[in-house]
């Protein structure tokens, strides 16, 4: 199949000794961030785009993060993917088993990403080559990590294709990008992460340019891709729909930090920080009937150059006080194992008949003025 | 405020006064009895060339944007039209305010027929009708500032009584009216679209068509915009024509929703009747591919999953145009029904009442099934 095209792949071959136990059982979790910080040096200022961040993910287990536009979700995983451009500056820890993937060097982080973690991106038609055939793009990734002869890697790229659900695969392997629909390509960029059998697989908002009719058959392949590969799914996110379907554990992002951080249940029904409350009660419902005024929050969120004092939700809170405004709260376990708060007043978000409409009603003035512009 | 003495009836009285076409109504809206409708559309068609030929550019064929739809719009209500990318909604919203001029069909705005309407005339009732767009970003000119852009519908239809006047309209939809001086780039999203909203009330118009106005913007912001959305509706008693692809927002604001599949309505009804029992196999499969906000119930769901992708608009399946991803009548195949009437016969937007249907939907085997 060499008529197929594409540019001369070579394996890697011989395993550098960083990752020389790359292939022995290891416990605990499959990857693992630590006090992650990211920074980008700008003309207007610093930005501190992820400002101590940890989390960690097993196998077989799908972790969420969620959060609005500029809350840091996007950069964390670049990071540890090693695809910030070089201004960034990062610090603290990301381990993939136990290697330590912040500060590697291109060559050996090439045998992580792709074939141990691999990552499926929002806009399906920026991560598929538009000049290469889709099929040619999912065998690539198999040569990539594995010496087999390219008839082989042609055959794989056209069962994983057929995997992810596409209906005419060995049809769709001969067309190029432009030549599929949106869902179709994400399909295939879904078929190239699962190539290579990952440990971890990071899907950085996956169906948010999708339709939601398509969008649900791109959930599906993703439920597939982790039963077939058994992998542990990052799945970045700002859709609280797609969190309650897909996740099992969920890390709730504000301004640059996780500020709440449970299983699902525990966000949903426990909340314990009033920023997440206040999401849940702006969101409208289709399966309620229509029967109270959406709850907003008050403001917007800050600028990531200048940040408030305290806690960075304190300006937009109508439960702040003056401690709030003094120090930043770390993030602390609540009354349930493993449910954290960043919230100093989270003993009085729980209860019954503390909903979003009792905490946010009375604050919640529809007026956007007293932002700050600018 | 001589614009709000000015505004309400810019058309002459012998056109607005003309009798509405006493033509047997298509059950496009249940709508109450009394009042005559702000905008009617009937059977109304855009196609849009598609150019080729290598030398000479001429027409190889046509997108059929929007395919012979109709319905009614009473005053003070909000329509939502729902659909996925490419159905057509958009292109709907525009023909509607003759901003594309539709190929066929009627658009009564006040029993006037607005497709027959040209020049000045037009302009007088353009004025009744505005325009909110999604993105707030693109729609507002970065070099003018916030009190130009709000004065510029009053300055066109030369009613601008001064800055007080822009003031007052970002009062009322919550922008601090010290910022009047400002230019877009220092504003937010939200806030942008707040000016967006301020600009198309500005001439106090009776029917505002909202083309997916909270798409763009965060939760915790779009839920604001909703709020303003609905007061300003009881505050200036506006009517609204709501296009959005996000079903949930369109339950929390419609009173009545049209669904629209490749060009067509394929089923209309008041909010709970699509919502609670939808008839038409494709509003059952969006509402059933949505997931919703609550861990137990969402995985508790079953999800119709359709296959494939929608038929291109340019050469649409015949007959039905859902039958070829209609996952309905494969199960009523599978259960040896005859469905033979899909592929030969378009189904006509009515009601069906011996299937237990009380509103209308396109469908030859339209069932009430509750998936949400």
């Amino acid at each position: 199949m060499s008529d197929r095209g594409g540019r001369p792949v070579e394996p890697v071959t011989g395993e550098v000794e960083v990752i020389a136990d790359i292939d022995t059982p290891h416990a605990g979790p499959v990857l693992a961030v630590r006090d992650l910080e990211v920074r980008f040096p700008t003309l207007d200022g610093v930005v501190q785009a992820v400002r101590g961040v940890s989390w960690e993910v097993d196998r077989g287990e799908v972790l969420a993060i969620v959060g609005e536009s500029g809350a840091g979700k996007s950069v964390t995983a670049l990071a540890l993917m090693g695809l910030l451009p070089s201004s960034a500056e990062i610090s603290g820890s990301a381990r993939f088993r136990n290697i330590e993937l912040l500060g590697m060097q291109p060559r050996d982080l090439n045998q992580v990403r792709g074939r141990r973690v691999a990552m499926v991106f929002q806009d399906p038609m920026t991560s598929l080559n538009p000049v290469y055939r889709v099929g040619w793009q999912v065998a690539e990734a198999v040569l990539t990590h594995h010496e087999v002869p390219r008839q082989e890697a042609w055959e794989r790229a056209v069962e994983l294709l057929d995997l992810v659900g596409i209906p005419h695969p060995q049809q769709c392997a001969d067309n190029f990008p432009h030549e599929l629909s949106g869902g179709m390509r994400q399909r295939a960029v879904i078929a190239v992460a699962m190539a290579n059998d990952p440990d971890v697989i990071i899907a950085d908002e996956p169906t948010t340019a999708l339709d939601v009719t398509v969008q649900a058959q791109i959930l599906d392949a993703l439920e597939k891709a982790q039963r077939e590969t058994g992998a542990a799914v990052v799945l970045i996110t700002h859709d609280l729909g797609v969190v309650a379907r897909m996740a099992d554990r969920v890390n709730v992002m504000y301004a640059g930090r996780v500020v709440e951080s449970g299983t699902a249940e525990d966000i949903f029904y426990e909340t314990r920080m009033p920023y997440t409350l206040g999401l849940l009660g702006s969101l409208p419902r289709l399966d309620l009937e229509r029967d109270e005024r959406l709850t907003p929050i008050r403001g917007a969120p800050p600028s990531m150059v200048n940040l408030p004092p305290g806690c960075p939700f304190s300006p937009r809170c109508p439960l702040v006080q003056d401690e709030c405004t003094a120090e930043e709260p770390a993030l602390v376990p609540t009354e349930t194992a493993g449910h954290t708060t960043a919230c100093i007043r989270w003993r009085e978000l729980s209860g019954a008949g503390v909903g979003a409409h009792e905490v946010f009603g009375a604050s919640a003035s529809d007026d956007a003025s007293e932002v700050e512009a600018g | 405020m001589s614009r709000i003495e000015a505004a309400p009836d810019g058309v002459d009285a012998t056109e607005a006064s003309a009798p509405a076409p006493a033509e047997e109504d298509q059950g496009t809206g249940p709508g109450p009895a009394g009042p005559e409708p702000v905008l009617r559309v009937r059977d109304l068609v855009k196609h849009f060339p598609v150019h080729g030929g290598r030398v000479i550019r001429r027409t190889v064929a046509e997108v059929q944007a929007v395919s012979g739809i109709s319905f009614d719009i009473y005053p003070g209500e909000t329509l939502g039209l729902v659909g996925e990318s490419g159905c057509g909604k958009s292109t709907t919203g525009r023909a509607i305010l003759q901003l594309v001029r539709p190929t066929s069909g009627e658009v009564s705005f006040d029993g006037t027929d607005l497709t027959q309407v040209r020049g000045t005339r037009l302009r007088r009732y353009r004025r009744q009708m505005q325009l909110v767009f999604q993105d707030p970003y693109a729609s507002l000119d970065p070099r003018m500032s916030i009190a130009e852009i709000i004065a510029e519908p009053l300055r066109i239809h030369r009613c601008y009584g001064g800055q007080e006047e822009v003031r007052e309209l970002m009062r009322q939809v919550g922008l601090n009216p010290e910022h009047v001086n400002r230019y877009p780039h220092e504003f937010s999203g939200g806030q942008r679209q707040r000016v967006g909203i301020a600009r198309a009330i500005a001439l106090r118009p009776r029917l505002l068509v909202l083309d997916e106005p909270v798409s763009a913007l965060d939760v915790s912001i779009q839920a604001g915009v909703v709020n303003l959305l609905e007061d300003l509706q009881d505050a200036l008693g506006l009517t609204y024509l709501f296009i959005a692809h996000d079903l949930s927002v369109v339950r929390h604001i419609a009173d009545r929703v049209a669904v629209m599949y490749l060009g067509q309505i394929v089923e209309i009804g008041t909010r709970a009747e699509l919502y609670e029992a939808p008839a038409h196999p494709y509003t059952q499969a969006l509402l059933s591919a949505v997931p919703v906000p609550d861990p137990r119930k969402e995985r508790a769901r079953q999800r119709i999953v359709l296959t494939g992708d929608p038929p291109s608009p340019i050469d649409p399946p015949t007959a039905c145009r859902f039958r070829t991803r209609c996952w309905h009548r494969q199960a009523l195949e599978a259960q040896g029904v005859d469905t033979s009437v899909c592929a030969e016969q378009e189904p006509r937007l009515e009601v069906r009442a011996s299937s237990g249907v009380t509103h209308p939907a396109a469908c030859h085997f339209a069932k009430p099934r509750p998936v949400v």
